[in-house]
């Protein structure tokens, strides 16, 4: 497999490096072991075994193969252009490794080793620097590694590859981001990226989120963040990118704070300057991975909203309370509907259920009842996204409030989240929310959260436009 | 390092932070003249380097209503330092503010993001319940705007126990004043203003304090 045609002639030195790293056309991994279980193993696996069937290279003086291929004594040994190494040695010699790979060419390598600024190794940190000012992009120290899943590419120690989707997901804890890629795999959630950032002595969220604008896979750009170097500089670009940013920035008291300085060297700045500036740029602030996940997801599939007027929709009264409460909780306003709207909607209700927001469909709701409903208020002006819940009951088929949904997300400019509460009986309905790309949550909290994302969004772009 | 005073005013003039009006006097004439200038009610401070303790020497006199007692008490402040034995640099003398709401402004400079800006309501509590709204600078008074009714307690800066609302314009202003002032001067390490007192029409900094890099 090639580049095809990827390095565009408008593109810059720095960002055609980034591109020569996610679209590699020889790999070589210095570092890479013989030996099962050990990540200079495991990397080379995940390269050799991929469907990316590139050319990747182990870089071993003891050894004559790894996994098949022959080994090489140095990076310099390799035959014709390398364009990504990644390097799992100790860190003594990541310093001689990396000026090799200047030596030959290479355009950007992933430092998996660890041991630098978050081990206090700062003399060492300063030489990685250094060498990247060299004309060599590097990533980390203390990485997990990179993964393109658009063209197969698991350049990285991570034991599976995730699905592929149109999220970019940028993670400074390696160990954590690992962990959910399984984690967005058994939630049926899609990654173009991942890419770990660790110590972030070049490479940082910045320099990313410039680079995956560009990328038309790219939908949504989720970040897990304990701290930034430069934050004005993540500013500017999360102001100037087109796709939404959404982020969590973990080390937010002074324990936190604590775990995160020895975790990756870099110093958690304090939150509510983190706050304001993430709002200053237009990113979206999650306060959990999980949060992460279902706002990123949200924004993949609906439309940003044109305000923050949110209406309920719901066959159980408990869960739009607990719905409304979360509204308030996010700052959304729940407003009372005009009379005539209150009309139109109860037009499509039976007498004795509620058309005021929450508006009660009542436990037996089909089709008909949330498709009349959701119809009425998209079309009022009044509303710019509309939460839809079903709670499971015995009374009545989920399917009807489903295919609603499913027909009515997006009308008028008004998206729809979903949340579904129940069990078994759910999954034909959930399967339709997926493959109309109807964003569904198991809680009214989450679905009212991933609201809050696209109205955010929708204010960010707004914001953009105006200014 | 603390900035001079002489040069912590020349900066709030530069970016348009409202002071209190007021000068130094040398003799009991000029601390008279002045205080026709500043205006009635006037407030009269012992100056000198060796008095921490000022007010509670007595060297701070607030409600000076006319020329007379400006005369009187300038001559009083004299004797207060002859007492404490402590040298005279002089009498300041300066505008009394009326009471208004009390809010604080500070400027900041952030390990991440460089310089900030910070709003607060003022008074006892404000350390306890870490009531304030931060922005990266420099922004403008719109912006500003949004981040004072950010603060929970934001009503009390509008008709409040039959209170008239108080300025919020004007405290904007000097919010977006300090941003504008800590983004463009990089030895500005911090700003204190506190309090600003934010009057029904406009707001003055009654003790703005600046400290830059050594």
């Amino acid at each position: 497999m090639g580049r095809p045609g990827h390095i565009a002639p408008g593109m810059g030195r720095d960002e055609q490096r980034l591109e020569r790293m996610f679209y590699p056309e020889t790999v070589a991994v210095i570092g890479a072991s013989r030996e099962r279980g050990t990540i200079g193993n495991i990397v080379m696996e995940n390269l050799v075994s991929g469907e990316y069937a590139c050319c990747a290279h182990p870089v071993n003086p003891n050894a004559d193969q790894v996994l098949g291929r022959d080994a090489y004594d140095s990076v310099l040994d390799v035959e014709g252009d390398v364009d990504l190494a990644v390097i799992a040695v100790p860190a003594k010699i990541v310093p001689t490794v990396l000026e090799e790979c200047v030596e030959k060419g290479v355009a950007g390598a992933a430092v998996i080793s660890a041991g630098f600024g978050e081990a206090g190794e700062q003399e060492l940190s300063r030489r990685v620097e250094e060498i990247a000012e060299q004309g060599l992009r590097i990533l980390g120290p203390n990485v997990l590694g990179l993964i393109n899943t658009g063209i197969g590419l698991n350049a990285s120690f991570a034991s599976a590859m995730p699905r592929h989707g149109d999220i970019a997901f940028l993670t400074q804890s390696g160990a954590l981001g690992g962990a959910l890629i399984h984690w967005t795999a058994r939630e049926g959630l899609g990654l173009s990226h991942v890419v770990s950032l660790g110590n972030k002595l070049d490479v940082d969220d910045a320099d990313l989120v410039r680079y995956l604008d560009a990328k038309e896979e790219v939908e949504v750009v989720a970040i897990y963040m304990e701290g930034l170097r430069d934050g004005r500089e993540f500013m500017d670009a999360a102001r100037a990118t087109d796709t939404p940013v959404v982020a969590v920035k973990a080390g937010r008291g002074e324990a936190g704070e604590r775990a995160t300085a020895s975790h990756t060297g870099s110093l958690a700045g304090q939150d509510r300057v983190f706050d304001a500036a993430f709002r200053q740029s237009g990113v979206i602030r999650a306060h959990t991975t999980v949060e992460l996940f279902d706002q990123a997801e949200a924004l993949t599939l609906q439309k940003p909203a044109d305000g923050n007027r949110v209406a309920v929709v719901t066959n159980g009264g408990g869960a739009g309370v607990m719905a409304a409460d979360a509204c308030e909780d996010h700052g959304l306003s729940v407003p009372e509907l005009s009379e005539p709207l209150k009309e139109r909607v109860a037009e499509a209700l039976p007498g004795i259920a509620s058309p005021r927001n929450p508006v009660d469909t009542l436990g037996d709701a089909g089709y008909e009842r949330y498709k009349g409903a959701i119809r009425a208020l998209s079309g009022s002006g009044e509303v710019d996204v509309v939460v839809g819940i079903h709670v499971e009951t015995s009374q009545i088929d989920p399917m009807g409030a489903a295919k609603a949904m499913a027909e009515e997300a997006g009308r008028n400019g008004v998206p729809v989240v979903s949340c579904w509460i129940g069990g078994k009986g759910l999954e034909e309905a959930l399967d339709l929310m997926r493959s109309r790309g109807v964003p569904h949550y198991p809680e009214p909290e989450r679905a009212v959260s991933a609201a809050r994302a696209l109205v955010q969004q929708g204010e960010a772009e707004r914001e953009e436009g105006a200014g | 390092m603390k900035l001079d005073e002489e040069r912590t005013r020349d900066l709030a003039e530069e970016y348009g932070v409202p002071l209190p009006r007021q000068g130094l006097a040398g003799s009991r004439e000029e601390a008279a003249d002045l205080a026709d200038r500043v205006g009635y009610p006037a407030v009269l401070k012992l100056v000198s380097p060796d008095l921490p303790h000022r007010t509670e020497a007595g060297g701070v006199r607030t409600g000076v209503e006319t020329r007379d007692a400006a005369l009187e008490t300038y001559d009083d402040l004299v004797e207060v330092a002859e007492r404490e034995a402590v040298p005279v640099e002089g009498v300041q003398v300066q505008e009394q503010v009326e009471e208004g709401r009390e809010v604080i402004v500070g400027g900041l400079r952030d390990a991440t993001f460089g310089p900030t800006v910070m709003f607060g309501l003022g008074g006892v509590l404000v350390e306890v319940l870490e009531d304030v709204a931060f922005r990266v600078a420099p922004i403008d008074a719109a912006e500003a705007q949004e981040m004072i009714r950010e603060v929970k307690g934001y009503p009390v800066l509008e008709e409040f126990r039959g209170k008239p609302p108080a300025d919020i314009g004007a405290a904007a202003d000097v919010v977006a004043s300090v941003s504008r002032l800590v983004h463009e001067n990089p030895a500005v390490e911090t700003l204190d203003i506190n309090p600003l007192i934010v009057h029904e029409n406009g707001a003055v900094a009654v003790d703005l304090k600046i400290a830059v890099e050594e």
